[in-house]
Order: structure tokens, then sequence, then C-alpha cells
């Protein structure tokens, strides 16, 4: 951690060194190349983000259409792949509309928790006080609970549907973005550049904005990188125990759940979406550690 | 820290808390040994949840119900076939007028304590419901009862403050005897877990949320129980009730979905039995909600073109009774209507008709998600039917609790599905579900609550059943519901065990026997 | 130290009283157990009798003093099913989920530990790839799968284990499993890394030079000091195997208190959500509480803090 304090204290852009932007693309590509997980990784974000964008002229059939004569059809029948669930519907065009959800829940929490998190972070670090006491008493609040049943309590009381899935998960995961971000404030805002700022009268906003947020960059990128997939699995399993997002819309988690009662006899139904879940996760998260190594070597190891 | 010594005391750990699980109660569950006939002496039935209390007369809940029906006599029961009124701890009953009913009850029965059962338990037993201290939820069926005398040891009188022509149903679907001598000694909280009752059974042991044993009671009054021991196991998952059974950890269970009946059926050890039963499943056309519903016509439209041939067959295997109407057809009150049958083509013209375009129409369908047999897959089935002739449905699947309280708020869509039942007379299906203040209803129309007003405090059976066919004929000319099925109940059983379903949904284990 | 203990006691309780409070309003919130409770013929007249018999007839706040009072003496009411005391209910399902919580971070350790080791040990020869593979894997497959799967292969297809329930030793192997693959690839890779710090140090290369025998270095040396940030890392991880257990016990139907809260979430039962909200939020304010304490034993400077 240290380490990295004093780097920022001589380059304050972290990552990519302030040269043409052309070369800080290639360097990234360069870099991701020379990982085999990391690029394996970053194949398989792509391969979604297609699936995700493109999903619904990739899909052989309508993921919506039931067809009740044809129920529960083992893989490879009919031209069925992946094989049909208990409506008929065929499971691999479920399961690619099935990545749009997953990838709108896992961007757009992340997205937003960050957002929300760091802002509160940065209030609650640099301006301390008793804004920064009742700011962490939440923050601990809210981490006396495990996250899958915060998730769950909330979404209990919203209701179902994507909207508030995606609310309960920003509500349950803003708190670990805040408190990494509060931690790197505090510590950035006893440096000699940002005390040197403050003797010289720089207004406070220009401060935060200026020299603060851009070393905020890599942790809350590493943060991110760390909870999506968290994000992604807590959705599934809020979804598979019967709240989250519902049928008919296509979500894994919730195939997951109508699935689990066809285990002795249709295993197809519960194996595929829990396999997208899995590669998703994968992908993610071996994107994501080479995405750590390169941004910090000394945090190389840590999971 | 002795670093040293942390793994070895992990490892102690683990195999400590292991060990502890070993003892925890269930041991005499027999493991999972796939075994045979050393059961000739007991039985394990898988059930959803536990009984909320032991206590009789106290909480309205199937689960309970059927596990506390071994404890307890009724004074009447009904035939396992038809439903009809059968003597249990009573022999005769008779209404003097319309206010009086009188019982005989059956003599020399004794409680599993050694207390004797006559009218003064009867009396305590009702005496219980209507005293609100108790806060049964059975009160509300029951306000209408007055007093209840004793007549003689053998002879109960129940004075009703208005006319209760449906009396004896709630006899028989209600009421189960308690020894007050055992609820006085010890209290309700300790009764509750230490139940005393005339039944076949005694409670041996009750591990909440585990499992209630029960042993035979030798000195039943019907004669001596064939079964010795039998237990309730609480497998919430019907995933693990299906694995259970198939491994031989349990020999019976209630519900189980029609696409894995297979599984059951192609199983050596095991069979499927099944019976129709009087629960009824229904789409609800909401005229509580604002909206095209509203319109006869449409919610006549929507009859023709939903194929309930095709839901049953397709969704449901097969596996349900048809209805025409809102009873069905084991309803003591049944009287036989005509469906509108599937008739995609007079739909369209009939929403012509009442000025809407099919294409242009949006309706929302709220459902449950695995309350009744397939009723989120039913819903869009349904749908999907309708998308057939154009009209846009959106499919809202609610978690139970939301859904009830989304239909009692008056907040669901344009049509929701919902089961009743157990049912077997009219009035409590039409009075609960077609009223304009009952908290589940989806239908109101002026006309039809005032018939229903009408017909309620009807004395003569006769008359009533006259009144209450009107009102059912009325009722689908209105077309308030597409009516749906009258579920199949499916039990999965072992293939040595005697085992019959009963209309009323009870698993009684004196009726059950080893091959 | 005593004085930093203090502080984050008074902190500890401020903190479930605020959880308490937040959940109490959301329970509110969420519906009405009236419904639930009560048979579907229930008319109007006694929903509201219901309902005024467990006092949510009065305004919120009045409900809420009523509610807090009798918290802080321990009685959250009675379950609104069973009518048994709340807090009893939760507290006697506790040493279910603990055995499985227990029974899962022993796994895991005794599993983690010893491929951390060897990963680290043989670094970047087959059997590290090995390693590091499961460890990826097993980050990235979620519990309730897993559990479904083992399921299927050992209930299902070769019905060797029983597919749920609680009761006997075999009822736990399949419940106990699934809990732990999260935590035997976090604690396998992070014993790894740590390891590989350690290998790197001086003493290390010392002891080998003076002719130790590997096992005793790694042993004796190596994994001695790499104990206190796994312990570290365990002790921040039992919050996490506590919340996991909430779905593993869903999906085997183990009776333990994740279960119970899921089935009373379902339910309405308030007051047992209540006691359950109350004992989840004691027991991991209280490791949060040890893990802190733990981490600023081995890193003075957050102390300050």
């Amino acid at each position: 951690m240290s380490k990295m304090m004093i780097e920022n204290e001589i380059n304050p852009t972290v990552v990519f060194p302030s040269i043409k932007k052309k070369s800080k693309v290639r360097h990234f590509f360069k870099q991701l190349s020379k990982s085999k997980t990391g690029l394996a990784g970053f194949i398989i974000i792509i391969f979604l983000l297609v699936l995700g964008v493109a999903g619904s002229w990739i899909a052989p059939f309508d993921p919506l259409k039931a067809s009740f004569g044809d129920k529960l059809l083992p893989p490879m029948t009919k031209g069925h792949l992946l094989g049909t669930d208990q409506l008929g519907r065929d499971i691999l065009s479920r399961i690619i509309a099935g990545t749009k959800i997953s990838l709108i829940i896992g961007i757009t929490t992340v997205f937003l928790s960050g957002l929300i998190g760091s802002i509160i972070g940065i209030i609650s670090g640099y301006f301390r006080g008793w804004i920064d006491v009742i700011l962490m008493r939440i923050v601990d609040v809210q981490l006396s609970f495990p996250f899958i049943l915060l998730v769950l309590v909330v979404n209990a009381v919203l209701g179902a549907g994507l909207k508030n899935i995606i609310i309960s998960l920003v509500i349950g995961g803003w708190v670990m973005f805040a408190r990494v971000v509060r931690s790197e404030v505090l510590a950035l805002r006893e440096k000699e550049f940002i005390l040197s700022c403050v003797a010289t009268g720089v207004p406070r906003w220009e401060i935060i904005v200026k020299h603060i947020l851009p070393n905020l960059f890599t942790p809350i990128i590493v943060l991110s990188s760390l909870q999506v997939a968290s994000f992604i699995i807590a959705e599934a399993s809020v979804s598979f125990l019967g709240f989250g997002v519902q049928p008919p819309q296509p979500a894994w988690g919730n195939m997951l759940n109508e699935g689990k009662d066809y285990i002795f006899n249709s295993w197809w139904l519960i194996t595929f979406p829990g396999l997208a879940i899995v590669i998703t996760t994968l992908g993610v998260n071996l994107f994501g550690d080479w995405l750590r190594d390169e941004l910090d070597p000394e945090m190389k190891g840590e999971s | 820290m002795h670093k040293k010594m942390l793994l070895p005391f992990l490892m102690l750990l683990v195999i400590f808390t292991t060990a502890c699980t070993a003892g925890t109660a269930g041991d005499e569950e027999s493991k999972s040994s796939g075994g045979k006939s050393s059961k000739k002496n007991n039985v394990v039935i898988g059930i959803e949840a536990d009984a909320a209390t032991l206590l009789a007369n106290t909480d309205v809940n199937y689960i309970t119900d059927v596990q506390i029906r071994n404890i307890y006599d009724p004074l009447i029961k009904r035939n396992p076939e038809t439903g009809g009124f059968e003597p249990a701890l009573a022999t005769e009953w008779k209404n003097i007028d319309e206010y009086t009913w009188e019982i005989t009850l059956r003599k020399d029965v004794k409680f599993q304590n050694g207390d004797p059962f006559n009218a003064e338990a009867v009396k305590f037993n009702i005496d219980y419901i209507l005293d609100k201290k108790n806060n049964s939820t059975y009160l509300s069926r029951w306000a209408d009862i007055k007093e209840v005398k004793v007549i003689a040891d053998d002879k109960v009188q129940i004075i009703t403050s208005k006319p209760f022509p449906t009396m004896i149903a709630r006899i028989a679907d209600d009421l189960l005897i308690m020894d007050p001598g055992n609820v006085k000694k010890l209290g309700l909280e300790e009764a509750a877990k230490n139940p005393v009752g005339t039944g076949p059974y005694k409670v041996k042991e009750w591990v909440r949320d585990d499992h209630l044993t029960l042993i035979a009671n030798d000195d039943y009054w019907k004669g001596k129980p064939s079964i010795k021991e039998a237990t309730f196991r609480y497998i919430p998952e019907f995933s693990s009730r299906l694995s259970a059974f198939l491994s031989g950890e349990i020999d019976l269970f209630k519900n189980i979905p029609v696409d894995s009946l297979d599984n059951v059926k192609n199983n050596e050890n095991s069979k499927v039995e099944s019976i129709g039963s009087s629960r009824v499943n229904y789409l609800a056309l909401n005229t509580l909600h604002k909206g095209p519903l509203q319109n006869q016509k449409v919610r006549q439209a929507i009859n023709y073109a939903v194929d309930v041939d095709e839901l049953l067959k397709t969704v449901l295997n097969g596996n349900g009774t048809k209805m025409t109407g809102p009873l069905s057809k084991i309803n003591a009150d049944y009287v036989e209507t005509k469906d509108y049958g599937y008739n995609p083509d007079k739909a369209k013209e009939l929403l012509k008709e009442a000025g809407y375009d099919p294409k242009d129409l949006k309706l929302t369908l709220d459902t449950p998600n695995g309350r009744y047999p397939m009723d989120s897959q039913v819903a869009q089935a349904i749908a999907a039917q309708l998308k057939r002739i154009g009209i846009d449905v959106k499919v809202q699947v609610n978690e139970w609790g939301n859904h009830l309280t989304k239909i009692q708020q008056r907040k669901a869509g344009d049509m929701f599905i919902l089961g009743w039942g157990p049912t077997f007379d009219a009035q409590s299906t039409i009075q609960n579900l077609f009223m304009k203040d009952a908290p589940y209803s989806g239908f109101y129309d002026s006309e039809v609550e005032k018939a229903i007003q009408k017909a309620i405090p009807i004395f003569n059976q006769d008359k009533r059943k006259q009144a209450f066919g009107e009102i059912q004929q009325l009722l689908v000319d209105q077309a308030a519901w597409v009516p749906l099925w009258q579920q199949a109940d499916l039990y999965a059983v072992n293939k040595n065990l005697d085992f019959k379903p009963k209309v009323d949904e009870s698993m009684q284990v004196f009726d059950m026997g080893w091959k | 130290m005593v004085e930093f203990i203090i502080k984050r006691t008074i902190q500890m309780i401020v903190v479930i009283f605020l959880a308490l409070t937040a959940v109490f309003f959301l329970l509110r919130l969420s519906g009405d157990p009236a419904t639930l409770f009560l048979p579907p013929d229930a008319p109007k007249d006694q929903i509201a009798q219901y309902r005024e018999m467990l006092g949510f007839d009065r305004p919120l706040y009045v409900q809420y003093g009523d509610f807090l009072l009798k918290a802080i003496q321990g009685d959250f009411g009675e379950s609104l099913r069973s009518h048994e005391d709340a807090l009893s209910v939760v507290l006697g399902r506790v040493p279910a989920t603990f055995q499985l919580a227990f029974a899962a971070l022993g796994l895991s350790i005794l599993i983690a530990i010893p491929i951390g080791i060897l990963s680290a040990y043989k670094r970047n020869t087959f059997y590290d790839r090995i390693g590091v593979g499961l460890t990826v894997l097993g980050q990235a497959i979620p519990s309730f799968w897993l559990g479904l799967l083992l399921i299927f292969f050992f209930a299902a297809v070769f019905h060797l284990l029983p597919s749920g329930g609680g009761g006997t030793i075999y009822h736990m192997i399949l419940p106990t499993i699934t809990l732990a693959a999260y935590s035997v690839a976090r604690f396998a890779r992070f014993t790894r890394s740590t390891m590989l710090d350690v290998l790197k140090k001086d003493y290390i290369r010392t002891a080998k030079a003076s002719g130790v025998p590997m096992m005793r270095v790694l042993f004796k040396y190596a994994l001695k000091n790499s104990l206190i940030p796994i312990i570290t890392l365990v002790a921040l991880d039992l919050g996490v195997l506590l919340g996991g257990a909430v779905i593993t016990e869903v999906v085997f139907s183990w009776p333990g208190v994740g279960r119970l809260l899921m089935q009373s979430l379902l339910n309405r039962d308030f007051p047992i959500v209540l006691a359950g909200v109350f004992f989840i939020a004691v027991v991991y304010s209280i490791i949060n509480f040890i893990a802190d304490i733990a981490y600023a034993y081995v890193n003075p400077q957050i102390r300050v803090k």
C-alpha cells in the first residue's frame, strides 16, 4: 500500500504515463497479451458483451415463447442445443437473453455503488467531523449483516423485479466503496502535496477534484473488479431464493430456481444456467486479477 | 499464541463437531439404507412444514390439521370418497329447529389418559373456540353460536344466534376434541406440546422444525392400530422430499409436481396414488381493477380465448379435473353448468362488440409461484394463449405474501390466479370470492351480491341448493372467472404401504397398513 | 488496548441498536402478516381484530417504542405462527448453524492450507497451476449451484447421501462441502501468496543454507510466520461463512438459523425475523470485533484509527 502512495506523490496519474493516448491503448493490449489468464478473462468478457448486445439476433429461438408440446426436451433434440425447460422454451436462447440482464445488473450495480460509495467516502474522509461519524456508523450497521441477508431483507420489502434488485444490491454494496475510499482519502489528505495546496489557499473543491480524485482511481477500479463477481452471484442467489428477477424474464438465477425441482429428471435445466454464471464470474475474476496485478504489483497474490 | 498447536486443535474441532452431529435428534431414523420391510412397525411421512401447535381448534392450517387428526378425533368425519358426513365421536345429529342442533355422542370412549369422553368435553372444545382469549383463527367461522348446552352425558345441544345452515360442515371440518382435563391441568402452553385426545396415536416426541413422532394408542375405541409408530418429517424443499422418498427414508408424501410423476412411477419401490381434491384453481377476471375486464363481454371473450383443455393436458399432464363453474363436482351444492369452450373467433367477435381491438389490449396477470400446482407456468401458458388472438399479457409473478396482500388491498391486476379449498359446500366458496367486502374476492356485481345475501341464511337444504344453483349459473353468465380445474392430489407411496387418499386430504395412519 | 475494547463495545451496541431499528421499519413496510396467518375466509373484522391483537393498529412510533423496551429485556415477542418465544426459537436453531459453519471452516482450513503450501513451494510447476486453477474456479462457482449439483450426483443419481434435512452425520456431508468450497478457494490462494512472501525472506534462505531439511523449513519457519495473516483472513471470513450458510441451509433444508430466517421472512413472522436479525448482528459484530483486534495486533499503525 505504502509504496503506491509514494508513486502517487511523484506522479498523480497512476496507471498510464502521460504520453499520447494511442500508445496507452497499445500499452494496455501489449501487457494483456503477456498474461494468458488475463487475456482469457478479457476474451470472455468481450464475448459476453457481444451476447448481451446482439443476443436477440443470435439466439436460435424466442426465449419467451412457450411450446407446451415440447417441454423438457433433453439437449440436442429438435434443434434445441441445450434442451427445453418446463414450458418448452429453448434454454440456450434463454441463457443468451439472461446474459443481458446479468451484464446490466453487474455493470449498473458496480457503477452506482461505486459512485455513491465514493462520494460518501470522500465527504467522510475529507471533511471528517460529525458527518464522518454518522456516515461511518451507518456503514457499520450495514456491515453488521451478511451481505446476502441484507439484500434479501431489502428486496423482500421492495418487491420483486429488476429495478428493485439493483436497488437492493446497491444499498448493500456501497459500504465497501465508502470504506475503502475513505481510508484512502484519510491517508492522502496528510500528504505533503495536499498540505501545501491547502497552505497556498487552493479551494477545497479543486483539491478534491484535481488532486485527490485521480489517486482514487486505482483503488476504486481494484475494488470494482472484486465486487462485480459478488454482485452477479448475489443477484443469482436472491433470484434463486424466489425474490429478485422474476420469471418469465429470463435470468440465470431464476432459471435455476425453476429448474431445481427437475433435478431428478431434467438435469439440463440447472446445469447450463449454472455454467453460464461460472464462466461469467471466471472471466470477470481472471481479468480483474490481471488488472490488479497491472495496477499494483505489490498487491499481487492477495485474493 | 502457540501456533504449532493451532492446526491439530482445528482438526480436533472438526472431529468434535462432526461427532456431535451424530448424536443429534432423529437417530432412530433409518439411515439411507434404501430400507425395506424392517419397517412393518412404523411409517415415515414427509411434509412441508412443522405444525404451528399441537392444540386442536386453534390454527386454521392444513399442515397442522393433517398431523393432529391422528391425535384427536372429530365428532363427524367425511367419507373418504364422497365427502359426505359420517359418524365418528358423534353417532347422530339433527336440528330441532332453525336455531338448535342436537348431537348424540358415542358412549364408552376414553381419552388417552383415561378421562371419559362426554358432553362436557364437547362443550369445552366449542367454548374454547368462542373464547376470544384463545385467539383461535376458527372463531369467525363459529361466531354465530350462542351457547352449548349439556343435555346428558352423551347429548349436547348447540344453540345459534342466527340460523346456521352449514353447522354440520363446520363440525366435520373444524372441530376436534381435546381432553379438557389435560388442558386445565397443564395450561394451554404446555398442552400445546403435550396433547391428549381420543385418537389412535399419542405424541412420543416433537422436535420443532424437525419431526413429530407418534406412537399407537392401543386402547383406541376403534381398535388397536396396526402401525405402531408414525413420524412426520419436515422437509420444505420438494426435491429433498423426493430424494428422501426414492432412497427409502420416507414412505409417503403428498403433492408430487406433475413433471416428476414419472420419477416416482418408474421407481420399483414406489407407486402413485391420486384423488380429485376439493381444492379448485381458477383465473379471476378482476372486476375490482379498473380496466377492460369490467366489461362482461370482455370477460366472456377471455373465456372463449383460453383453452383450458390444452392447459390441463400440456401443463398439468392431465392431472386435474376440468371445472365449468365456480364449484367442483364433488361439492355438495354443485349444479351442472356449461363452460364457454374454446373459440378464439368468438372471442375476437365479442371483443369487437365491446369496442376493443385485441391487438391493442394490454392486460396484467398476477400469479403466485409454487403455491398451486404449476401456477406460474399456467399463468404464462394463458398469456401465450391470449397472445394467439393478439392480446398482450404481462405476467407478474409474486411471492406468496405479496400476492395475497395485493389481492386484499385491491391492487392486483386485470386477472389473477388463485386457489380455494378445501371446500365442500357452496357458501364457503361463493361468499368469500364473489362479494364486495370479502378480502380475496375479485368480483362484484350488485345483482349477484343481492342473490348471495339472500341465499346464505336459507335453512331448508333443498331451497338452499336451488338458490346457490341459480347463483352458479349467474356467475358463469357473468364470466366472473375462467374456471380452471379441481386439483389432483398426487401422493408418492411406498409400494408396500396400503394407503388410499381421502378427499378431505387427511393422512390417517390408522387407516394405513403394511402389506 | 483496553480503551480500544471499550470504544469498540460501545460502537457495537450502537450498531446493533440501529440495525434493529432499520429492520423493524423495513419489516413493517414489507407487508401484513395478518393475510398469511389467518385463513383465507377470514372476514374483514377478524383481520382487523387480529391486527389489533398484535398491536399493529397503534401508531408506528408507539409500536417501535414498545418493541425497543421489550427487546432490551430480551423479549422479542412470540412467533406469529407457533406462539413460542421468538428469541428462544432463534437460539434453538443456533447450534445447527454453528455446527455447519465450524465444520465447513475446519474442512476448508484442512484442505486449503496444504494446497496453499504446496502451491507456494512448487511455484509455477504443474502442481501450482492445478492448485491455482482450482482456487480460481472455486471462487467462480455460486454455492447454491454447487449444492444443487452435489444433490444431483450424490442423491439423485447415486442415492448415496440424503439430499436434505438434518439429523445424522450423512445429512451434514453435502452442506458442509458446499459451504466450504468458496472458503477453500480463498484460503488456499491467500495461504499461497502469504507463503510466497514469507519464503522470500532472509531467514528462510539462512535456514536453507544452514542445511535445515526442507520439510522443517516449510512447517517450522514458513508456516508459523504465515499463520497470523491467515488467521486474520479466517476470522474475517467467518462472517462470509455465516452469510453463505443462509443459502446452503435453504438448498439442503438444514434446520439452522439461516433457513429459519428465510422462512420467517417469507411468512412475515416479524418477531422471529427481528430476533434473528438481532442475533446475527451480535454475532457478526463480535466476529468483526475479534478480527479487528487481530488485525490491529498485526498492524500497530491501524490502532490509531
